[in-house]
């Protein structure tokens, strides 16, 4: 265990940077008893070259954290930077290049009036917490949220109808999420809700707006999902990745052979943890979560629990998706 | 108090950041407030005398003064069922508090503006701002019946007192009102001048007129209201420009009538005592008295200690009662909650130090071996002949129980090949009066030299360990803060923030662990370095030299044979060392990251004034240098330019150069002449330990 009065110019270094971010950006996680039981799990070794703890707790000295202020405030971008000046621009697009800001000001109002926000998924689920946040923050009426079963009518589906849009009005749909990783989500839900929507209403604008997205993840959702428009608040292009060639961890020379170690460290326990996905989901290599879960898109040694195939204590737990 | 729990009882550091009752609440002093003793009392607000209060930062003195200012007077009086006129009689004084650094004094400068004019302007711009503090003193201090009737006849001897434009005006709201108009109307043309390129204030009242007769005018105003004076307290005055801190210093001495001044600075931010009366100076115990509140504090080192135990008590009862209320803290003695670093050379924690090692392998007696072998190959020298040599003196020196008098044996030994003795007879002489001590730790010259230099031998095992040095104790902490409770609250502060964060409960359950006090002390160390990275480039050349004199001390600290123990002063004559190396000694003294040695500080040697000086002691576990101060090494002129000029690296490394060999094995630079040094009084090798 890497604690006790031994004087490791590195680890205090780590050690210190932990605590401002534990005290801070953390939201007091991940306390220093809770780090050495994490750390716990891996083998320590003299040599620093090998050392597993000194890799994890380097990883986890980067590890991402967005606490609930942090999501309130990307949240108010989404609207405010994103979503409000992309409705602005497609009503000026209409519109004679001499028309009054302020009748342009009107015209978008009047098009949020026509816009539904939806999570994307169950409502039991993140991004529908994210949604109430997103309702607070930007001071929108409780009326533009619906969930996705509310954008269709099914009534007369059983009586040999087939399938409408409830509110004939809605222009646009907007559909809200924490993280898109390698986009399979985002598409299944495309497939499901947005092509059919599209199909019986092909006016409607479909808007997809995670909070972070990972460049692949967001480009597949481009290319392969029935959105209009796919836009993250914040991309993570591939550097993001704990172990890509050209990961951001490992950019300094000093610290750049310690790469390939500590992913095979990290692939090892990954594959007791989940098998299937070692690094995370579709090998998503992240090191980020935010207040209300560690999504699984990140490494497996962060957030897994007691409910792997290896029990294990996680760092940043993971509340995972049960099925029954 | 503030309803507010935070979640360390030392996070707020600052006196100004503290409310009105926090600053009440927080108050400690170490005797009665009546008694001479007492802090408070040597403020001598209730005296005429005017008095500068002058500390480092830190020191107490903006709490001080926020303690005796009016506000905070007149929640006792409430407190004591007194009036706010009896309340002022009893302590003799109120207490008028402005920051200077609240009337933004920068403004008054440039601009296209003379400096006369601007003088002018900050002259009428004070008079009216502490003509109002006044007004607003007084105004709480009439009520009912007695504002009825003063009031109209106050208001018409304030009138008087403008050479034009008297306010007229019947009530002392009023008075105030009228007052701040004429403040914001020339806030208004001091903020435009850069604008308007004019500067034609409407000056309605000549300096000093309200300042002094707006406290005349009131007990002038009926004969029950003297018996009190006016404390003007100006706090921070090191804001105010050199041209008008020399205004201040004017109405320092024409003061008059029941007014006194209490003025707050830095230390070193008095930059002149001149006047513009006839360019007179004001000297000190003449026209005002002089209270050095970090002096203070540091003179007296009990007093020291029992203020801060008092200040550390009262904050964990205001912020942490669960310290004194809970089972654990109950009767329990505030030291009792730090872990004390261990200094008794028979504590088992020297063997976990060398990890159990037999003698042989212990890393103190691997190097003096390694040494002495080393030096066989090149010719063997008194007592050591050959290999058995060596060998019979390691078993001579050994003490395989207990690793720190081993230690301390490895270092009488190099101090003995520094000074050229016969070692074969030394390693005999030191085995036996290390087996009188372990037999009956006896006080002879054995435990002399191991009290001396245990700081240093304790600091060497444990870099051989690679342990963090430890800094710990409330005593220790204490010593560090160097007279500053600021300090003190810092160190708390970073060390509470430790402790919780690595799963302690301080002040709740168990110790502190010297851990987390020893990350504490760093992080403290560390804050307080780094502030003065903002410092410019000043702070800048005060960095090198502090960097450098910490490099040459760790030298000392680190070496087979220091020259000084617990090496953390030196000092130096006021002739030595070129102008930029006094100017940024001096700069490193303003900044108190030097500190100056009490007792003997201005020695008179043939003529000479000699400054003894130290590291500030909050810094040290940046370096893993001493707390406890023994040695001062004086420095000779390449010494001194080559640490506090920042542009003599090289000569800095060759001084580093020197001072290595000089404290090292084999010592060539020990017995060698000093022919690298253009001035060589620094022949300063330690003698012979054993030679009384």
């Amino acid at each position: 265990m890497r604690s006790g009065p031994r004087h490791d110019p590195i680890t205090d270094e780590l050690q210190s940077k932990i605590k401002t971010l534990h005290s801070s950006i953390w939201e007091r996680r991940a306390d220093w008893p809770e780090v050495l039981d994490w750390l716990d799990q891996f083998e320590d070794h003299d040599d620093p070259e090998v050392d597993e703890q000194l890799q994890a707790l380097r990883l986890l000295s980067s590890f991402m954290y967005f606490g609930v202020n942090e999501i309130r405030a990307l949240l108010r971008s989404l609207f405010r930077d994103t979503f409000r000046p992309q409705v602005a621009k497609e009503v000026r697009s209409s519109l004679h290049p001499s028309t009054a800001l302020s009748t342009v000001g009107s015209m978008v109002d009047a098009e949020l009036r026509r816009t539904r926000f939806v999570p994307l998924g169950n409502p039991s689920e993140s991004s529908a917490l994210l949604l109430y946040y997103f309702r607070q923050e930007n001071a929108l009426p409780k009326d533009l949220f619906i969930h996705g079963s509310e954008i269709f009518d099914l009534s007369a589906i059983g009586s040999g109808g087939g399938l409408k849009v409830q509110n004939h009005n809605i222009s646009r749909y907007v559909f809200i999420d924490d993280l898109c990783g390698s986009g399979q989500q985002g598409r299944e839900y495309s497939d499901r809700i947005v092509k059919p929507l599209k199909s019986i209403s092909p006016s409607v604008t479909t808007y997809y707006y995670p909070i972070f997205g990972l460049s692949d993840g967001i480009e597949h959702l481009r290319t392969h999902s029935a959105f209009d428009e796919v836009y993250p608040v914040v991309e993570l292009d591939p550097t993001f990745r704990a172990f890509a060639p050209d990961s951001r961890l490992y950019v300094e020379p000093k610290i750049a052979p310690l790469r390939l170690p500590t992913e095979a460290t990290c692939r090892r326990y990954g594959g007791q943890l989940i098998p299937a996905h070692p690094l995370g989901y579709e090998d998503g290599q992240l090191y980020i979560g935010f207040a209300h879960n560690t999504p699984d898109n990140s490494l497996p040694i962060f957030w897994c629990d007691h409910t792997a195939s290896r029990p294990w204590r996680p760092i940043f737990r993971r509340y995972p998706k049960v099925s029954w | 108090m503030a309803n507010v729990t935070p979640s360390n009882p030392f996070s707020l550091t600052k006196a100004n950041d503290l409310s009105d009752d926090q600053i009440q609440e927080l108050w400690v002093d170490i005797a009665p407030p009546d008694s001479p003793d007492s802090l408070f009392s040597a403020g001598r607000f209730a005296s005429p005398m005017p008095t500068f209060i002058l500390g480092s930062k830190g020191s107490g003195k903006t709490h001080l003064m926020r303690y005796a200012s009016f506000a905070l007077q007149k929640k006792r009086f409430e407190r004591d069922q007194l009036s706010p006129l009896a309340g002022a009689r009893g302590d003799g004084y109120v207490g008028i508090y402005t920051l200077c650094s609240g009337l933004e004094t920068g403004r008054f400068q440039g601009k296209g503006q003379s400096e006369e004019a601007w003088l002018e302007v900050f002259s009428y711009y004070l008079e009216l701002s502490l003509g109002i503090a006044a007004l607003a003193v007084i105004a709480d201090l009439l009520d009912g019946d007695a504002q009825d009737n003063v009031e109209p006849m106050f208001c018409v001897a304030v009138a008087r007192l403008f050479d034009s434009d008297p306010p007229a005006v019947t009530n002392i709201g009023a008075l105030i009102d009228e007052l701040e108009r004429r403040r914001r109307e020339l806030d208004y043309q001091v903020n435009n001048a850069a604008f308007t390129g004019e500067l034609v204030p409407h000056v309605t009242a000549s300096r000093g007129k309200l300042i002094f007769g707006i406290p005349q005018a009131f007990q002038s105003s009926s004969g029950d209201l003297g018996g009190f004076l006016f404390a003007y307290q100006l706090d921070e005055l090191e804001n105010l420009t050199e041209a008008q801190q020399k205004h201040v210093n004017t109405l320092v001495r024409d003061r008059r009538g029941p007014s006194t001044l209490k003025i707050g600075a830095r230390q070193f931010g008095i930059k002149t005592h001149a006047t513009m009366s006839a360019g007179e100076e004001n000297i000190r115990d003449s026209e005002f008295e002089e209270l050095r509140l970090d002096l203070r504090f540091r003179r007296n080192e009990k007093t020291y200690r029992d203020l801060v135990a008092l200040l550390v008590d009262r904050r964990l009862q205001n912020f942490w009662p669960q310290s004194t209320t809970g089972i654990a803290g109950r009767h329990r003695r505030l030291a009792d909650w730090f872990e004390e670093p261990k200094r008794d050379p028979f504590d088992p924690f020297f063997m976990k130090l060398v990890k159990g090692a037999p003698s042989h392998n212990r890393p103190h007696m691997v190097h003096l071996r390694d040494q002495l072998t080393n030096r066989l190959s090149r010719g063997g020298f008194d007592g050591v002949r050959n290999g058995d040599d060596v060998q019979a003196i390691m078993n001579a020196i050994a003490v395989p129980d207990f690793p720190l008098l081993e230690k301390l044996n490895t270092f009488l030994m190099f101090n003995a090949w520094a000074n050229g003795l016969n070692l074969a007879e030394m390693a005999t002489s030191v085995r036996s009066d290390s087996e009188a001590f372990v037999s009956n730790k006896s006080s002879g010259r054995y435990r002399q030299k191991l009290d001396h230099y245990k700081s240093d031998l304790i600091a060497q095992m444990f870099r051989d360990a690679a342990f963090r040095n430890n800094y710990g104790g409330l005593d220790e902490f204490t010593r560090m803060s160097e007279g500053q409770p600021r300090a003190l609250i810092t160190l708390l502060k970073q060390t509470f923030d430790w402790a919780t964060f690595q799963g302690e409960r301080p002040f709740e359950a168990g110790s502190i662990s010297l851990d987390a006090e020893s990350k504490g002390a760093l992080a403290a160390a560390d804050w307080f370095y780094n502030n003065m990275r903002k410092a410019g480039g000043e702070g800048q050349a005060i960095l090198i030299a502090i960097d450098r004199l910490a490099e040459l001390f760790r030298i000392n600290r680190f070496a087979d044979n220091p020259i000084e123990c617990s090496l953390i002063g030196f000092s130096v004559s006021a002739r030595v060392g070129s102008d930029i190396s006094q100017r940024n000694l001096r700069l490193a003294l303003d900044h108190s990251f030097l500190v100056e040695i009490l007792g003997g500080q201005s020695e008179r040697n043939s003529e000479q004034v000699t400054g003894k000086f130290q590291l500030n002691r909050m810094l040290v576990p940046k370096w893993g240098l001493a707390t406890g101060r023994r040695g001062i090494k004086p420095l000779n002129e390449t010494e001194m330019n080559a640490i506090f000029d920042p542009e003599m690296g090289e000569t800095f490394e060759k001084v580093k150069a020197d001072w290595w060999s000089r404290m090292n094995a084999p010592f060539d630079r020990a017995r060698r002449s000093a022919k690298d040094y253009a001035n060589s009084g620094d022949s300063h090798n330690q003698d012979d330990l054993f030679s009384d």
